[in-house]
């Protein structure tokens, strides 16, 4: 369809961007990829009355890598985030996760701050950012704040963005201690979406599992991080780990989505064959 | 003098050739010219108001704010359009049907979602969505019919249709119910052939002006039919003919869609009529999948009457055929005469039994989508094989050699084969595929608890219907000829004319092989004019995969007039008799001169346009038209067969090999012919594998946009290994049988064989299309289920 009218600001001066955020009645809405803004925008199910472009900001674009954390820029797209070597070195989960993402026109444009800052319940890299424990940089007129991804989603799942921030960057830890990583998805053949995409890091020490974390997406109202798997798996011999019979635990007490392609039974049986392949992956990953 | 190459391979047989397409060049460049690139000056723009119910009367219809709206030109609506809201007609009727009104906008009430209430011109596209949604219409929403299976029980939707019913349709032949009881065996089961929105990548899209110095009105409209489209609509608005020219640009894709009468074509012309301004209307992708029209949407209940060792005797078919809120172009004729024509596909039958039920519900019309019948045939021949084979523990190769038709000609239901490497292709891809090295894969896989299925779809389908003289006798109005004109300049450059028109097949191409061969010109000399109603005088279309069979017949017989006329024109510049003159690569010779006098064709051209040298009775000039009428339809053929593993962790298929033998007797340009057969076989496989279009109960459309509705796609497709077996069709002076729908009738058989064949472990029979993963998972564990409570 023929979008409404809608103004248009672009701006590269982050303080600039900030200002314009900040004014009371301001209605602004942030263009970086516009993967999923555009779409909306043409079905005229979302009609803003300003976009204020923000690809051109020097702050929010880069991948920086610091002594104990990589700092990646809220409007790096998927594709750097596919093809940057240095980052799969440290966490190949990256690549893993970008090459299932759409296609490669929307990888070409759609950013990762752009997708945190929508927190579709499809979302995969809010999963991958919370079994990080990736800090997420928010900044507005009033200063500046860290938001851990594991805070992120309300309760009424939705983000704690405010109207007046700019997602700023995204840091992740550096990967010094040799964690594994593992990621399963089964896509949703028109969409591409997860129909259940679970991301999971571990690392052992002399055949147990010291450490673990699993989360995924596609599931529920939102990503989640799936905790009581990972007390039924922490410290397990990696060999003796039963990881089919406990797959099952990623969506106990989730409400799990239910719609015309994938009911409830399947997509939560889906949510368990790919905690269970992601798992196998990453455990394999740590057996070399 | 002239500069030809006598010696030289200026001429060679250009058929069988799988030269490059020469339409390539600009559509790689991006300089495709489509109807949504043309600007006419002072252009307005239109925009559909569409019913959001399936069922509504509608109380009122309020423009004020719409009109408001700064840049309307003006609105339409069934009260402004009177006494002009016309009817819309269907093209094709088989027997007795009641056919609903279809007004051009909706009068009183709205018969499914997308139906069209009001037609808004403005001075830009945006302004006319905006004052779109200023409209308010009032409706008292009324229930809604979506199953084709139930449609009968449910309140009428129209007055003049009882039972929602408009009409049934009935094919018998041999005694069904007495060899029924003879047969060691009978099978019933119900199929559903899932409906599908066709998905041309070029959306449909109109350019209307009117001349005002002569009256006359042009229309740009991406179509199949030029010839066909001017009719209808000069027609139904009573407007003079020859004042309505139709000129379709580049079209990106068809598929049958764009060979239907849409109120949009209509509508379009009024209001440029009206508002004296060019007007261009152009359908987005979400509103061509609740305005262009859908394709199969039946269910099909089958009983099948066999012997022990597999032998078929007979078979009943009983068609619910879902046509939707109005009776599309040819919508009656795609499940009667199209499909239960066909629905033994390639196997004797010693008695059929067949009717079909033409069904009226609240959704979009349904009509021919690629394949129109043969597919939804194709479905029913090739599960009944699979079944019975199943159902004895037979393999089913075997069952099919048992079946399968082998003499020639051979008449089934209305059609007559004349024909067709039936077993050949059989056993073709039998071998192609490796099927034994597969059946023992097959065995070693269950034995690990792995989920491998061989599929094999033999099928024949029906292309280029004529003669003309038997259209009306199924209720077709219109012709099943071709024309095709050949006008040599005074140079030797000929300009060739169709009233084919490809929407992607290469016909600029195809046909410049066939009349550079029959003239023995160089290929590129020749070039290809169509989709011009005032350039091509008459024509019907590209539908049917009849334009090879068809149109190229017509491009045959005309290139033979013109050779009959250079020969006699060379003859008189040689002194010879006409008997003794040949004409060979080029050049024309005569038996009574030494070597060395040849005149070229070029020679000839530029004689003849100078009209100094003729024979008596000749006219000069070198231009003739010949409109070729087919003695009787070609029946292609032919065999796909699919290897499938299914993970039966999540139901998601993966498709090992896939083969397809096809046989279209002569092939033009075998690499167009395979791309035919690839795009194809990808939307089979969007047919058995993905597509569905699913209704609520109150007549919403679920997954409607492509979010949500699966097209195949590059990952879903695999390597297909082609290849053509050659049988030439008598019917037609090349042999030619038509390839354009092959892929899609052979692939949903061959691809839901496999699957079923793979869950056969589990004791599953069938699974209806689309075998999504969570449907083939589910079916896996109900299977369970039931196996665990015995």
């Amino acid at each position: 369809m023929i979008p409404q009218k809608v103004n248009f600001q672009k701006t590269s001066d982050i303080n600039n961007a900030l200002e314009i955020l900040s004014q009371p009645d301001a209605k602004i809405t942030l263009l970086a990829g516009g993967h999923s803004l555009i779409p909306r925008m043409k079905l005229r199910t979302l009609t803003p009355e300003m976009l204020l472009d923000i690809t051109s900001i020097p702050e929010l674009s880069g991948i920086e890598f610091k002594q104990h954390s990589i700092r990646i820029g809220a409007t790096t797209c998927h594709s750097e985030l596919l093809q940057d070597r240095e980052l799969h070195r440290e966490w190949p989960v990256f690549r893993e996760v970008a090459k299932k993402i759409g296609d490669v026109q929307v990888r070409n444009r759609g950013t990762i701050g752009g997708s945190i800052a929508c927190s579709a319940p499809t979302n995969e890299w809010l999963a991958c950012l919370m079994v990080l424990e990736a800090k997420i940089e928010l900044r507005s007129q009033k200063g500046r704040r860290v938001v851990n991804a594991n805070e992120w989603i309300t309760n009424h799942s939705e983000n704690v963005l405010n109207s007046d921030e700019l997602i700023v960057a995204i840091e992740i830890p550096r990967n010094l201690t040799n964690i594994k990583s593992g990621y399963a998805k089964l896509s949703h053949p028109a969409s591409g979406a997860p129909i259940g995409a679970v991301v999971t890091l571990a690392s052992a020490q002399s055949g147990l599992i010291t450490f673990v974390r699993v989360a995924a997406t596609g599931i529920s109202s939102s990503p989640f991080r799936a905790t009581q798997l990972e007390a039924a798996l922490i410290d397990n011999r990696l060999t003796e780990t039963d990881v089919t019979s406990l797959a099952h635990l990623i969506s106990e007490d989730v409400i799990i989505l239910e719609d015309s392609y994938a009911n409830g039974p399947y997509r939560r049986h889906i949510a368990a064959t790919q905690t269970s392949r992601a798992l196998t992956n990453c455990f394999k990953a740590l057996e070399e | 003098m002239m500069n030809d190459n006598r010696n030289g391979s200026s001429h060679r047989s250009y058929i069988g050739d799988s030269i490059l397409r020469t339409e390539d060049p600009h559509f790689l460049r991006g300089e495709g010219r489509y109807v949504d690139n043309i600007k006419l000056p002072s252009m307005a723009y239109s925009a559909v108001l569409r019913s959001p119910h399936a069922h509504a009367r509608i109380v009122s219809i309020d423009l004020k704010g719409a009109l408001e709206v700064p840049g309307v030109v003006g609105i339409l609506t069934a009260a402004s359009l009177e006494p002009d809201n016309f009817l819309i007609q269907p093209n094709w009727l088989v027997g007795d049907i009641n056919v609903p009104p279809h007004y051009l906008l909706a009068r009183e009430k709205v018969n499914y979602v997308g139906d069209a209430i009001a037609f808004i011109v403005a001075d830009t596209r945006a302004i006319a969505e905006d004052a779109k949604a200023a409209i308010h219409v009032e409706y008292e929403i009324l229930a809604a019919i979506t199953d084709e299976r139930t449609a009968m029980d449910k309140s009428e939707i129209y007055a003049n249709v009882d039972d929602n019913l408009a009409g049934t349709f009935n094919l018998n032949s041999g005694d069904y119910d007495a060899i029924k009881d003879d047969a060691d065996h009978i099978l019933n089961f119900t199929l559903k052939n899932n409906r599908l929105i066709p998905n041309p990548i070029e959306p449909r899209a109109l350019v209307a002006t009117v001349d005002s110095s002569n009256d006359k009105a042009t229309l740009y409209i991406p179509t199949q039919v030029p010839h066909l489209h001017k009719r209808w609509i000069a027609e139904t608005l009573n407007w003079p003919e020859n004042k309505l020219r139709l000129i379709s640009p580049d079209v990106g894709g068809g598929f049958g869609a764009k060979m239907h009468l849409y109120v949009e074509e209509l509508l379009v012309c009024i209001a440029a009529k009206k508002f004296r301004r060019p007007i261009k209307w152009t359908e987005t992708r979400s509103e061509s999948h609740v305005s262009t029209h859908h394709g199969r949407a039946h269910t099909q209940e089958i009983e099948v009457a066999f012997n022990n060792n597999g032998l078929l005797l007979g078979m009943s078919v009983h068609i619910y055929a879902n046509l939707g809120a109005y009776i599309s172009n040819m919508a009656t004729g795609i499940p009667t005469v199209n499909c239960l024509g066909f629905a033994s596909g390639t196997y004797n039958l010693t008695a059929f039994k067949g009717r079909v039920d033409l069904l009226l519900t609240n959704t979009v019309p349904v009509d021919a989508y690629r394949g129109a019948g043969r597919p939804e045939a194709a479905f029913i021949a090739e599960r009944v094989l699979d079944r019975v084979a199943r159902y004895l523990k037979l393999d089913p190769y075997d069952v099919r050699e048992l079946n399968v038709i082998r003499e020639f000609p051979k008449k089934v239901g209305l059609s007559e084969f004349d024909s067709g490497s039936f077993s050949a292709a059989l056993k073709t891809a039998a071998e192609k595929v490796d099927y034994k090295h597969w059946r023992d894969q097959q065995a070693k896989a269950r034995s690990d608890g792995r989920l491998l299925g061989i599929g094999i779809s033999n099928y024949t389908e029906v292309c280029g219907v004529g003669p003309s003289w038997l259209m009306p006798l199924v209720g077709f109005d219109r012709g099943g000829y071709e024309s095709a004109q050949i006008r040599v300049h005074p140079d030797g450059k000929v300009t060739f004319r169709t009233g084919s028109m490809p929407q992607g097949q290469g016909h600029a191409t195809s046909y410049a092989q066939i009349v550079a061969t029959e003239l023995c010109i160089p290929f590129e000399h020749v070039e290809v004019v169509y989709g011009d109603t005032d350039v091509v005088p008459i024509g019907i279309g590209t539908y049917n995969s009849r334009s090879m069979a068809v149109g190229g017949s017509a491009a045959f017989h005309c290139a033979q007039k013109i050779v009959s006329k250079t020969k006699s024109i060379a003859a008189l510049l040689m002194k010879s008799d006409v008997a003794n003159v040949t004409y060979a690569n080029g050049f024309f010779c005569s038996s009574e001169l030494e070597p060395g006098n040849e005149i070229s064709f070029v020679e000839v051209a530029r004689v003849a346009s100078r009209g100094h040298t003729l024979p008596p009775g000749e006219s000069p000039g070198l231009e003739e038209t010949y409109i070729y009428d087919p003695t009787g339809m070609s029946s292609p053929n032919g065999c796909h067969i699919a290897v499938v593993e299914i993970d039966p962790e999540t139901g998601v298929i993966d498709i090992l090999s896939y083969v397809a033998v096809d046989d279209a007797g002569t092939l033009i340009n075998p690499m167009l012919a395979e791309g035919q057969i690839h795009g194809g076989v990808a939307q089979g496989i969007g047919q058995a594998m993905l597509e569905e279009v699913v209704y609520s109960d109150d007549g919403q459309m679920l997954a409607s946009s492509l979010l949500e509705y699966a097209l195949p796609k590059a990952t879903n497709t695999p390597m297909i290994n082609s290849s053509f077996l050659s049988t030439p069709t008598s019917t037609n002076p090349i042999g030619a049988k038509g390839i354009g729908e092959a892929g899609s009738i052979g692939a949903p058989p061959a691809l839901v064989n496999a699957a079923c064949d793979a869950l056969s472990v589990f004791g599953i029979d069938h699974i209806d299309m689309p075998l999504t993963p969570p449907r083939i998972w589910h079916a896996i564990q109900e299977a369970k289920n039931i196996g665990g409570s015995k």
